[in-house]
């Protein structure tokens, strides 16, 4: 599969300030419509220290959900919604230029039998892992996988240190923010 | 007439009789944790261990096609 999808407009809505003394700092704001679903997705790119965001996006239906990010629409239109959060990366680097990405995949609920996903390898990194390696190169950003959390992260080859040192520091900094993985 | 009455009528028979499969959830076939027993996990360095993803990827990197697909070089 080559994922070979235009995806959507991307629209920035705003940049929110995160005042919780963490190290989650501000939040860039976008969303963008599918016409084949017919929902409107909010995109999360959250920005931390360590020069580093998170990528997170949900249905805007579920924005008030303690579980939007678990849930399935069961709509289709993955490989367009994928691109679409994607193709937020080059707009941010215009103005971020050496940062990073990290992303991970939300453990899904099945409501029908009220049971979740296992933290490890779920269904929704191995979607994200497959995308990003057809449509991310190497040029940029040095690739890394966190299996056991579902995690994926692109860190950037332009910086002052190496990629090593800063990746070292991002994943402290994760872990220190977010010392235990939620029970969802 | 009659003849379609009897096709209906056998096509209804053959509805009625077929055993219904019963649909069995994704999180059950998988073997998912029950929503009442999730706890959170504590984040050790043994878990947050990861891995690098090669760049030169058997039959993708060197393709002239999946370079020209990339978003993003």
């Amino acid at each position: 599969m080559t994922f070979d999808y235009p995806g959507y407009p991307l629209k920035f809505v705003q940049k929110k300030p995160c005042r919780d003394n963490s190290a989650h700092l501000f939040t860039l704001i976008y969303k963008f419509y599918s016409p084949v679903t017919r929902y409107h997705y909010v995109l999360n790119a959250d920005y931390y220290e360590e020069n580093v965001f998170a990528l997170k996006f949900y249905a805007k239906k579920d924005r008030r959900s303690d579980y939007k990010y678990s849930k399935l629409t069961n709509k289709g239109d993955v490989g367009n919604i994928l691109i679409t959060c994607l193709k937020v990366i080059p707009l941010i680097l215009m103005d971020y230029p050496n940062v990073s990405f990290g992303f991970v995949g939300s453990r899904t609920i099945d409501k029908a039998s009220r049971t979740v996903e296992d933290f490890k390898n779920n269904q929704r990194f191995r979607v994200y892992r497959k995308i990003v390696e057809k449509k991310v190169g190497f040029h940029i950003f040095e690739h890394f996988t966190y299996e056991f959390i579902s995690g994926y992260l692109l860190i950037n080859k332009h910086g002052q240190q190496s990629i090593e040192n800063r990746l070292k520091a991002i994943i402290k900094m994760f872990a220190d923010t977010y010392q235990d993985l939620p029970g969802l | 007439m009659l003849k379609y009455c009897q096709l209906v009528i056998f096509v209804l028979i053959i509805m009625a009789t077929q055993v219904k499969k019963k649909h069995i959830p994704k999180g059950v076939r998988l073997g998912w944790t029950p929503l009442k027993d999730v706890q959170p996990v504590k984040l050790t360095p043994e878990l947050v261990k990861g891995e690098r993803v090669a760049a030169d990827r058997p039959g993708e990197q060197n393709s002239s096609n999946t370079k020209n697909s990339y978003l993003i070089p």
